[in-house]
C-alpha cells in the first residue's frame, strides 16, 4: 500500500460463474441440460488513486469495469487480491469503509422517486449517520452546489434523467467522503447536464480535494476531466497512465505526409520498420498519407527517410509532414485492438 | 443506535409517502373494508350460519389480518426484496453502514407497525359491524369468565370445547377484547417470529431472484394457516401438529386469537400456543439471521446481490 492512495487495488481478480439449464450452449448451439459458463470479469487488476485526483476507468461493455467499481465498494466479493480505501481492507472493514466512500452506480436508479430532492438527501442521510442540523446544512449546500436548489421541493419522478444523476451524485456526498466513485455518470444525458456534471467533478476534485473514480465509455469526458486513465480489456489492465501520457503514446510514431497525389502504397507498408500507412482525401489540401511507424526512435527515424526516398523516386512531391494528433478515442481503440490481438495470439 | 437510525428514516419516509399518496392510502383502506365485510358475508351464508356467528366471522377476520400481517411481512423479504434490487434500492441500503440486517429489522418494524395500524382500523369495523348484526339473534354461547379466567363452555363449530385437551377454551362473541399487554408481547414475539423466517425467505431471494412464486406460496399458505389457526390444532395427528406448530404463524394466530377474542389476557402466557411462539422464535430469528448472513456473502461472491 502506498502511503498516498486512497484507494488501492491489490492484484484484485474476480470470476463469475453462470449456470444454465435446458439452454443451447453459446458456443456449440447444442441445447444442454445444465452447463457452467465461466466469465473472468476481474484478472488480477492492481491500481491505485490518489487524494485529489479523477481517475478514468475506461473499456468496452463487459470488460470489467463496474465489477471494479463494486468490488471497491464492496458489493461484489473478489476472488483474491486485496480492496484498500484509506488503508482499511475492505472485505475486513466494509462498514467502517462505506462511511468512507460514496457511490453512483449506472443509471438513476440511486434516489427514491416519490420523495423530493431534499426529502431524498435526509433519507440518505439518516441512513448514513448524518443528524440534525449538519444534515440541513449539508443538503442545502449539496443542492446549491450541484444547482438544484430550485428544484429541492420537487418530487424526484418528476425531475430530468440530468437532474436526477445529479441528486444521485448529492446523495453519494451527503456523508462528506473522500472517495467518490461514479460508474458511467454521463450515460444518456443532453450535451447540457453532462457538461454540468463534468464541471462539478472537476471543482470537487480541486476545491474539495476529493479523491473521484469515473467509469464511462464517453471518451470526450474521461479526456476532459481525468488526471488519470487507466484502460481495462476482458477483464484485464491494459494501460493506467496520465492523460497526456496516454494522449502521446501513439502520436510521437505516427505521421501525416501531405503529398500532391496519391501514391502507391504497397511498396511504402514494405519498408522496415513501416506498421501500416493509409491515404485519406483531405478537402482543400489535397491527398494525405498516414504512415505508423515502429516506436523505436532509430527504427522509426530510418523508416520515415525510406518513406521519403521512395515517395522522391516514385516522384510524388511532399508538401509537409505533421504530427498526427490523437485523440483519447483513437488511443483507446489502439490500446483495446492491441489487447485483442495479443489475446488473439496466446 | 444503526438500528434505531434506520427506523427513524423508515418513519419518516412512510410518513412523506402516506401523506403525500393520502388519497390511494385512504382509497385503498377503503376498498379493504368493503372487501373484508363482503368476504365474510359470504363466508357465513355459505356455511349458514348468518349473523348469529358473529363470534365466527370475527375469528375468521382475525385470523385473516394475522394473516395478511404474515404475507406483508414475509413479502417485504421476498417480492419487497426483489423489487428493491430491481429499482436499485438494495444496492444503496447495502451501502449503508449499518449492513443489511440491520436495515431489513428496522424496515420490517415500519411495515409491522404500518401494518397493526392498518388493520386494527379495520379490525374494529368488522367487529362492529358484525356486533351489531349479533344483536337480534340470541348467541349460541356465552363466555364465561371467573376470576378473569375464561372457561370452557360446550359449543359448536370451528371455536368448539373439547374436554381435556390443552388450552382453555369458550366461544367467542364477536367483540374484541383489550389486553394491550398480552397483545404488545405477542405481536413483538410473532414480529421476531416472522421476521426470523422472512430473512431465510430473503436470504434466498438475495442469491436466487427466480424463487419470488415459492416465496408466493409460502405466503399464501401462511395466511392460510393463520385463517384456520385454531386451539383445534391439538386434535391432529402427531406430524401434522408438528408440521403446523414450525410454521411461524400459526401458534401466533391461535394465541392473538384466544388474547384478542376469548379474552385469555395474561392467562396466555401459560397456554401451550405461547411456548410454541416462543420455541420459534428462538428457533426461527437464529437460523433467520444466520441464513440471511450467509446468502448475503454468497450473493456478493455471485454477484447477484443487487442485480435482478
Amino acid at each position: 500500500m502506498s502511503a498516498a492512495a486512497a484507494v488501492e487495488l491489490c492484484d484484485v481478480d474476480k470470476i463469475f460463474h453462470t449456470h444454465h439449464f435446458f439452454k443451447k450452449h453459446e458456443e456449440t448451439g447444442k441445447r444442454r441440460v445444465y452447463y457452467r459458463k465461466t466469465v473472468h470479469a476481474v484478472d488480477h487488476v492492481s491500481l491505485e488513486i490518489r487524494p485529489g485526483e479523477i481517475l478514468g476507468l475506461l473499456g468496452r461493455n463487459g470488460a470489467g469495469k463496474t465489477t471494479t467499481v463494486k468490488m471497491i465498494s464492496g458489493l461484489v466479493k473478489p476472488n483474491s487480491g486485496t480492496v484498500l480505501v484509506d488503508g482499511m481492507d475492505v472485505e475486513k472493514k466494509r462498514l467502517k469503509v462505506l462511511r468512507k466512500i460514496g457511490v453512483v452506480l449506472e443509471g438513476t436508479r440511486t434516489c427514491i422517486w416519490p420523495l423530493t430532492p431534499l426529502e431524498n438527501l435526509s433519507y440518505f442521510g439518516n441512513l448514513r449517520d448524518v443528524k440534525g442540523s449538519m444534515l440541513k446544512e449539508r443538503s442545502q449546500e449539496l443542492l446549491d452546489f450541484i444547482g438544484l436548489k430550485d428544484k429541492m421541493n420537487v418530487e424526484v419522478r418528476k425531475l430530468s434523467r440530468g437532474q436526477k444523476q445529479r441528486l444521485a451524485i448529492c446523495i453519494a456526498l451527503i456523508t462528506d467522503p473522500p472517495v467518490l466513485l461514479l460508474d458511467e455518470p454521463t450515460t444518456g444525458l443532453d450535451v447540457q447536464s453532462s457538461r454540468a456534471i463534468k464541471d462539478k467533478l472537476i471543482e470537487m476534485t480541486r476545491q474539495r480535494g476529493k479523491c473521484v473514480l469515473v467509469t464511462t465509455h464517453d471518451m470526450n469526458t474521461a479526456q476532459e476531466v481525468c488526471d488519470r486513465i487507466a484502460i481495462v480489456h476482458d477483464g484485464k489492465l491494459a494501460t493506467c497512465k496520465s492523460t497526456r501520457d496516454l494522449l502521446g503514446l501513439f502520436s510521437d510514431h505516427t505521421y501525416h505526409l501531405h503529398v500532391d497525389r496519391a501514391p502507391d502504397l504497397a511498396p511504402i507498408r514494405a519498408l522496415p520498420g513501416v506498421i501500416a500507412s493509409d491515404t485519406l482525401e483531405d478537402e482543400g489540401t489535397g491527398p494525405r498519407v498516414s504512415v505508423r511507424f515502429e516506436i523505436d526512435d532509430r527504427a522509426r527515424s530510418a523508416a520515415l527517410y525510406a518513406v521519403m526516398d521512395r515517395l522522391q523516386r516514385d516522384g510524388v512531391v511532399l508538401r509537409s509532414i505533421t504530427h498526427a494528433q490523437q485523440n483519447l478515442e483513437d488511443v483507446f481503440l489502439r490500446i483495446t485492438e492491441k489487447s485483442l490481438n495479443i489475446g488473439g495470439k496466446s | 443506535m444503526g438500528f434505531f437510525l434506520v427506523l427513524k428514516a423508515e418513519v419518516v419516509r412512510s410518513m412523506i409517502v402516506t401523506r403525500r399518496y393520502w388519497f390511494a392510502t385512504m382509497t385503498a383502506l377503503l376498498v379493504a373494508c368493503v372487501m373484508f365485510y363482503g368476504f365474510i358475508n359470504i363466508f357465513l351464508s355459505g356455511l349458514g350460519l348468518g349473523a348469529s356467528m358473529a363470534g365466527v366471522a370475527v375469528d375468521r377476520a382475525l385470523g385473516l389480518v394475522i394473516g395478511i400481517f404474515a404475507f406483508s411481512i414475509v413479502g417485504m423479504f421476498s417480492s419487497g426484496l426483489a423489487g428493491m434490487a430491481r429499482s436499485g434500492e438494495l444496492e444503496q441500503v447495502y451501502m449503508s453502514p449499518h449492513g443489511l440486517i440491520t436495515n431489513f429489522m428496522a424496515r420490517s418494524a415500519v411495515a409491522t407497525v404500518l401494518s397493526i395500524i392498518t388493520w386494527t382500523i379495520l379490525l374494529m369495523f368488522i367487529s362492529a359491524a358484525f356486533s351489531e348484526k349479533g344483536d337480534g339473534a340470541p348467541a349460541p354461547t356465552q363466555t364465561a369468565h371467573a376470576e378473569g379466567v375464561p372457561t370452557a363452555t360446550p359449543t359448536k363449530g370451528p371455536v368448539a370445547d373439547v374436554e381435556g385437551k390443552p388450552g382453555v377454551k369458550s366461544a367467542p362473541d364477536g367483540k374484541i377484547h383489550a389486553n394491550p399487554a398480552a397483545v404488545s408481547v405477542l405481536f413483538l414475539l410473532t414480529y421476531f417470529s416472522m421476521t426470523g423466517f422472512g430473512f431465510m425467505v430473503g436470504g434466498l431471494v438475495l442469491v436466487f431472484k427466480q424463487i419470488g412464486q415459492v416465496a408466493v406460496i409460502l405466503r399464501m399458505a401462511m395466511m392460510a394457516v393463520a385463517w384456520k389457526a385454531s386451539d383445534g390444532l391439538y386434535d391432529l395427528p402427531l406430524v401434522l401438529r408438528s408440521i403446523a406448530h414450525a410454521v411461524p404463524v400459526t401458534d401466533a394466530a391461535i394465541c392473538l386469537k384466544l388474547v384478542l377474542l376469548q379474552n385469555y389476557g395474561m392467562h396466555i402466557f401459560i397456554h401451550p400456543s405461547f411456548m410454541f411462539l416462543l420455541l420459534n422464535v428462538a428457533v426461527w430469528t437464529p437460523i433467520g439471521l444466520v441464513c440471511f448472513k450467509a446468502m448475503e456473502n454468497w450473493a456478493r461472491s455471485r454477484g447477484t446481490l443487487g442485480a435482478f
